[in-house]
């Protein structure tokens, strides 16, 4: 009878870790999945993999906080408001430096070898990385609590606020993606230099006009990432989109890279995996799991986990 | 993509000079220790030794191959800590434990780059940015091993034949030994075959297949012998520091390595000692460098990068309109067209049963079926969109077909299956192809695209490049002469920027070099004038009746086809609706009915 009820106390246990560890997964699988969509994006556009994804996460969420800090001081605002004002702080930030990177690094190497258009934007986020690790310093920076620090139950496990918000507004921008591609003028010209740019040149498709707009989408979208891990880690730090930069290229490979939908479920499946695996195998490889994934899955399956994706 | 290598490839005279030069400047550095340096300058020469040897190593895989390798120091950590661990727990001697340390990384370079050089060469990037991270983790948190953070000390010096690397002069031998000889081992293998090999393969990957080169194995070949170099450099590293820690390996080293690469001009040999003596000595002297490091390093591969595109570009643009000036104006002597001798149509070469391809929802070939007989000149016509360019994709392996098989019944009467072979193996069996839109090797002078044909079925070993030097000079006669017969006076110039018949002359006689079984010339004649489309037209003659070559060409212009070809098959919407005699009157109807038929023309239009 006692043994009996520790078994199930037990088994209750393990089955609310597992839970909680679905919730958690959930959570960051949304953020890998909005940097896979960024980087998905720019190669489609572009055929070439824009490194500073990560990067551009970093930054929005150093704009989230200046913008929270400098503003939200004059301006009298409840958490709603500021909560508007870092994503709008944020993806201005993101926004200004994905252009300037574009504009400066990327547009005048459109022609060249794919090596060098991979180089070239290694260097930017590098400088990216080292220009605000110069000037904040390498420590961490405590982010501004937007949210409320409750939580309620979900099936044995604790569902905070934040990670509420952060699968709700991930499902928004993935829902307002889509329909850009599918259903606006931007979305058309997207898909149609994807294609060809040469084409959709002659088609009178302004090409540099629709690139910029692709970088204004990804640095969105990065800036969107940045400022939710920022909020959900509780802490910002210079190389604090380096990793998620390498996860979020991995997870838009298990989709099938250059698809949007198979980015969404590549982050998905990666932020739950790693989070189990983290709680089951060991917390301190965490990350080596996550890239080992990253490898075996270009071993097993390179076209990504379902349908075939861009294998060569 | 031609900046990245040299672009007079055969007139580089400098660096092919180069290990008289390297063994004179070997003299000139041993005599430096004698002059009584101090210690730490001695410390900072072997930096830069040890860098040098990482940057040519690296070079071969960026330069060389034109792969991206971002965990480069994850080898030269394998190195370092391999040797750390023989020696110190083992007590294996240094040659050994270098041998194993280098071997050791070249093996994990296999393994990790077999899977990923097969699928997307890009993804090697991340791949080996995470790779890198792994290792590094792995030294962090393997503490049984690799005793952490903390690193591993008091590694033994090294000692070869008794003789004790113990002091600074010692090591300021070894590491000139090892920054020489990895400057020897990168050149040995720029100017060997599988140098150009890899050359052809960075300008055009489906080009390359084509002639029988198997892009794959040279890549990762490359790959390998990069992650060797750094191996060996790692165990050199290791004892000479005599302490490794996890913090030797971060992706800064890499970037750094990178740096030298890419500031060097990726390819190149002596830029690329000078960048890193350059980019080692640099923040030894200005101090205050240091914490600008990265983001020196970060605005350095922008600004090159660029740089290099801009120069390149205009560099194109200078030859475009040269090439235009210097055009030859004379065409080949006509002969009268001969008619008659040739040799005999013999048994079937190859034959096509009940191909179908489909692309999406688009059925580009509908169980196509055909035979093709020895020494035949087979011509395919249909309207656009009819599935001819698909059909060649499909017999050449170069996008296998879905359904159906393709047969070759070579000379020795052997029936080779082409299903399922790569397009490289298909092009070693005798099945090659030109392309609709010539792909040549754009950094490569004519001469060497055609000599690169030649070479398809002379696959060099492994060993090879790094044995005997057979890296042949100057213009191969018999290139030159294949050339010639073609009418493409220009072999001696660069492909870039050549005139687009002249490029497309050009790649046939690349294909015709590779003596295949059968020949698929794809729309030979498009964008040539009268005269020069009859020379063309007695050119593949010669090459049928003095090398008996068989032949399938795609052609729109019916003329050029009538005074050529012994057969003609007719497509339409991804079927063959007739095959006979070019004046047959089945022929001639099929011909007549697709350009009749609405949805052709209407796909013309």
């Amino acid at each position: 009878m006692f043994i009996d009820a520790v078994v199930l106390k037990r088994a209750q246990m393990i089955d609310s870790i597992l839970s909680q560890q679905l919730v958690n997964g959930l959570t960051l699988g949304c953020l890998y999945a909005l940097i896979a969509l960024g980087y998905t994006l720019i190669f489609g556009v572009m055929r070439f993999i824009f490194f500073a994804q990560g990067e551009l996460c970093m930054i929005g969420a150093f704009g989230a906080m200046g913008a929270v800090f400098w503003l939200g001081r004059h301006i009298p605002a409840g958490l709603i408001g500021l909560t508007t004002l870092a994503f709008l702080g944020a993806i201005l930030v993101a926004v200004l430096v994905g252009l300037v990177a574009e504009r400066l690094a990327i547009r005048p190497i459109r022609q060249a070898a794919r090596t060098k258009q991979l180089i070239a934007s290694l260097g930017v986020s590098m400088i990216l990385q080292n220009l605000i690790l110069l000037s904040v310093g390498a420590e961490n920076y405590s982010f501004p609590s937007l949210f409320p620090n409750s939580a309620w139950s979900f099936l044995g496990a604790r569902v905070t606020p934040i990670q509420s918000f952060v699968v709700a507004f991930s499902i928004f921008l993935m829902v307002g993606l889509h329909w850009i591609l599918r259903a606006t003028r931007l979305g058309l010209h997207l898909r149609a230099v994807s294609e060809s740019a040469e084409t959709a040149e002659l088609d009178g498709i302004d090409v540099d006009r629709t690139i910029m707009m692709t970088f204004i989408v990804g640095s969105v979208l990065a800036a969107s990432a940045g400022v939710m891990m920022g909020a959900y880690d509780g802490v910002v730090k210079y190389n604090m989109g380096f990793l998620p930069g390498i996860k979020g290229f991995t997870a838009a490979i298990l989709g099938g890279f250059g698809r949007p939908s198979g980015a969404m479920l590549g982050g998905l499946v990666l932020g739950v995996s790693e989070t189990i695996a983290a709680g089951y195998i060991s917390s301190s490889y965490r990350d080596a799991i996550a890239l080992a994934l990253l490898v075996f899955i270009l071993i097993v399956r390179p076209g990504g986990l379902v349908g075939k994706g861009l294998s060569s | 993509m031609s900046a990245i290598l040299p672009l007079d490839w055969g007139k580089l005279t400098a660096e092919r000079r180069l290990p008289l030069t390297a063994l004179a400047l070997a003299l000139a550095l041993a005599a430096f220790p004698l002059t009584g340096p101090s210690n730490y300058l001695l410390h900072v020469i072997v930096l830069v030794f040890v860098y040098v040897s990482l940057g040519m190593g690296l070079n071969i895989v960026v330069g060389f191959a034109g792969l991206l390798d971002l965990g480069y120091v994850a080898f030269y950590a394998v190195g370092a800590y391999s040797y750390a661990l023989l020696s110190l727990h083992y007590q294996i001697p240094f040659i050994p434990a270098l041998l194993v340390g280098a071997g050791l990384a070249a093996l994990i370079g296999v393994l990790l780059g077999w899977p990923t050089i097969r699928t997307r060469g890009d993804y090697l990037a991340l791949v080996t940015l995470g790779f890198g991270e792994i290792i590094r983790l792995l030294l962090r948190n393997w503490d049984s091993l690799t005793n952490g953070p903390r690193g591993l000390m008091n590694i033994p010096s090294p000692s070869v034949m008794g003789f004790t690397f113990s002091n600074p002069a010692r090591f300021y031998y070894l590491g000139l030994l090892l920054g020489m000889f990895s400057i020897c081992f990168s050149w040995k293998i720029k100017y060997s075959d599988v140098g150009q090999q890899l050359a052809a393969i960075q300008d055009d990957e489906v080009a390359a297949a084509s002639i029988g080169i198997n892009p794959a194995r040279w890549k990762l070949y490359a790959f390998a012998l990069g992650a060797f170099v750094a191996g060996m450099s790692g165990v050199f590293f290791a004892s000479w520091q005599q302490f490794v820690s996890p913090e030797s390996f971060t992706l800064g080293e890499s970037i750094l390595v990178l740096s030298i690469v890419v500031l060097g001009g990726m390819g190149r040999l002596w830029p690329t000692v000078a960048a890193a003596a350059l980019l080692v000595l640099l923040p030894e002297v200005l101090r205050g460098l240091e914490t600008y490091r990265i983001l020196v390093l970060g605005v350095l591969l922008v600004v090159i990068v660029v740089m290099q595109e801009k120069l390149r570009l205009s560099a194109l643009k200078k030859r475009r309109s040269t090439s235009l000036r210097n055009k030859p104006s004379e065409v080949a002597p006509l002969s009268p067209l001969r008619t008659v001798p040739r040799r005999p149509i013999g048994k079937t070469l190859l034959s096509v049963s009940h191909v179908s391809k489909h692309f999406g929802g688009i059925c580009a070939l509908q169980d196509v079926s055909f035979e093709i007989m020895n020494c035949e000149i087979v011509g395919l016509v249909g309207a656009n969109g009819a599935g001819k360019t698909t059909l060649f994709n499909c017999i050449a392996q170069t996008i296998p077909a879905d359904t159906g098989k393709i047969y070759l019944h070579n000379n020795n009467g052997k029936v080779l299956s082409l299903t399922g072979q790569s397009a490289f193996q298909a092009a070693r069996l005798g099945v090659v192809r030109t392309f609709q839109q010539p792909r040549l090797f754009h950094s490569l002078p004519a001469v060497t695209n055609v000599k690169l044909g030649q070479q398809c079925r002379n696959i060099p070993a492994l060993w090879e490049p790094l044995v005997h030097f057979k890296y042949s000079d100057g213009s191969d006669s018999s290139a030159a002469n294949l050339l010639h017969r073609f009418g493409s006076a220009t072999y001696e110039t660069m492909v870039e920027g050549m005139s687009f018949v002249d490029q497309k002359l050009t790649e046939l006689a690349r294909a015709i070099a590779t003596q295949p079984e059968i020949l698929l010339v794809d729309e030979p004649a498009s964008g040539m004038e009268p005269l020069a489309r009859q020379s063309l037209s007695q050119a593949l003659r010669w090459a049928n009746e003095t090398l008996g070559l068989t032949m399938i060409v795609i052609e729109h212009d019916l003329e050029f086809l009538r005074t050529l070809c012994d057969r003609i098959v007719v497509m339409d919407r991804g079927s063959v609706i007739a095959t006979g005699a070019p004046q047959s009157d089945q022929v001639v109807r099929a011909i007549r009915r697709t350009l009749e038929n609405p949805e052709t023309i209407d796909a013309i239009a």
